[in-house]
């Protein structure tokens, strides 16, 4: 009993469970309206009978789908440009402000335009995510790399490093840390640009199933929506950076 | 024929519109199992002489050979260094860091052997897998020697490598230091401020000045030397009268 207790302690499960409890309580106690707050086991309910139906896999596949895609396309551009501004700083001095100016653009702010050129398809989904995770990665992976120790890049130089091996082997280990911290925040932000997309234009999603269940004044259904993306986002962040930091590791740490 | 051969070798900073000169014509032959020990005050330029050597900077004038061809950023001279502070990979452990130097080898796999060597040599038995961030001051400065030694360079440098350690790791490393050069196989070209540390493990003292060689002092005792016999306190007066700016 003690070692289940601590268990629950150490990882980190105490808040949730207080929170669901007071929840339960509150909502069987009739401190609010159930319809506007409905009860756990309303949310449960609603959260098993969609996954009978297959209403939840289907809107949760269409929403990964395009997280993957959207997110892998940002990483990878952001990635590239970021290695390549640091290794040609005169780019970088070209690109800056022209970045800068569209850092400051709210992404949701250009739906209208992107529904306008793409139509309510993929596309403009996609492009969102770009807009919305690309910085974060850029950002990191170019101040990690800026950051980088230069008294161990002369290490590498006096046992006679070439250009490229510093980088390799020196530069950019280094900077990983900065790196996975710019890929976890543009995941989390390729969240929250779906979501808000799928809100707007979209037949399928997670967002799509939200709005729907609120056209139909079912808020166990938006509640389920919600903790559906919560732990969604939480599950595959977990399971992206173990298997980063298990493959770092083992490989290309050395 | 010299084994290496410093000429001349002058390097200029240019600090706005000031020109400092942190070396001002070294001239030093120095022979193959030397142990040679670069002394002087800060800012006598003795950093910039291994800076220079290592490939770190270039020099604004002179020349260095090693067996009578030019070293050059493209014939650079092979060199191990040892830095002030370790400068270990945080990310690599013991044995990554060892094998620094052939990182980048396709070969680089096959090397066990020698990490064992290193190990051993350096008495880190059991530490192999550990970070750096695990190392104590004196392990971490032990694991960066090993790192020049690995590469099998023809010179060892060491900058100031034991300025950062307590007294005790010091004495500790100095006679590791002595116990590696008495193996035979390594010429050493050491600098520090430390004049007693200087004589402990010099064959030849060197005392640099305003960025130019002052003297240079033959040690002719054996090893491991004691600081309170006669010879070793008239070495240190001799050394200190040197290193001393009132007498010129």
């Amino acid at each position: 009993m003690k070692s289940i207790k601590n268990s629950i302690i150490c990882s980190g499960l105490l808040v949730p469970i207080m929170i669901i409890f007071i929840w339960w309580l509150g909502s069987n106690a009739f401190w609010w309206n159930t319809f506007l707050l409905p009860s756990p086991t309303q949310t449960a309910s609603a959260f098993f009978s969609y996954l009978q139906n297959g209403e939840l896999q289907k809107h949760v596949c269409a929403s990964l789908s395009r997280i993957i895609k959207g997110f892998g396309l940002s990483a990878v551009i952001a990635l590239s440009l970021a290695l390549l501004c640091s290794q040609f700083p005169a780019l970088l001095t070209q690109i800056e402000p022209t970045l800068e100016f569209f850092r400051h653009i709210p992404p949701m702010s250009v739906i209208p335009l992107l529904i306008l050129w793409f139509g309510i398809g993929e596309s403009p989904k996609i492009i969102l995510i770009i807009l919305a995770t690309f910085f974060p990665v850029f950002l990191n992976t170019l101040q990690g790399i800026k950051a980088s120790d230069s008294k161990l890049t002369e290490v590498a130089k006096v046992f006679g490093y070439s250009h490229w091996n510093q980088f390799r082997f020196v530069v950019l280990p280094e900077a990983i840390p900065s790196i996975l911290t710019g890929l976890r925040l543009g995941l989390g932000y390729s969240w929250r640009a779906l979501v808000a997309a799928e809100l707007v234009a979209a037949a399928s999603g997670l967002g799509y199933m939200i709005l729907d269940a609120e056209k139909l004044s079912r808020s166990d259904v938006v509640l389920m929506g919600i903790f559906v993306i919560g732990a969604l986002g939480a599950f595959i962040d977990y399971i992206f950076f173990s298997f980063l930091k298990l493959s770092l590791k083992k490989g290309y740490m050395l | 024929m010299s084994w290496l051969k410093i000429e001349n070798l002058r390097k200029t900073y240019e600090l706005e519109n000031m020109k400092v000169n942190a070396l001002s014509g070294v001239n030093l032959e120095i022979n193959q199992g030397e142990f040679i020990v670069v002394v002087g005050r800060n800012g006598s330029g003795k950093t910039t002489l291994l800076n220079i050597l290592a490939g770190l900077e270039e020099q604004s004038l002179g020349k260095v050979f090693f067996q009578d061809n030019e070293c050059t950023i493209e014939n650079p001279l092979s060199v191990g260094m040892v830095f002030q502070e370790a400068r270990l990979m945080p990310w690599l452990s013991v044995e990554r860091n060892l094998l620094f130097p052939f990182l980048p080898d396709k070969n680089f796999s096959k090397l066990h052997q020698k990490t064992l060597d290193l190990v051993k040599m350096l008495k880190l038995e059991g530490y192999e897998n550990a970070m750096p961030s695990q190392l104590s001051s004196g392990m971490a400065q032990r694991v960066a020697l090993g790192r020049a030694l690995s590469y099998n360079p023809e010179i060892v440098l060491l900058d100031e490598p034991l300025g950062a350690l307590d007294y005790f790791t010091r004495r500790t490393l100095q006679l590791e230091l002595i116990r590696i050069y008495l193996k035979g196989e390594k010429t050493f070209l050491m600098v520090t401020h430390d004049v007693e540390e200087a004589l402990r493990l010099a064959t030849r003292v060197i005392v640099l000045k305003n960025g130019s060689i002052d003297s240079s002092i033959q040690i002719n005792m054996e090893y491991p030397r004691v600081r309170n016999c006669p010879e070793f306190q008239d070495l240190i007066d001799k050394v200190l009268l040197a290193l001393d700016d009132s007498e010129a």
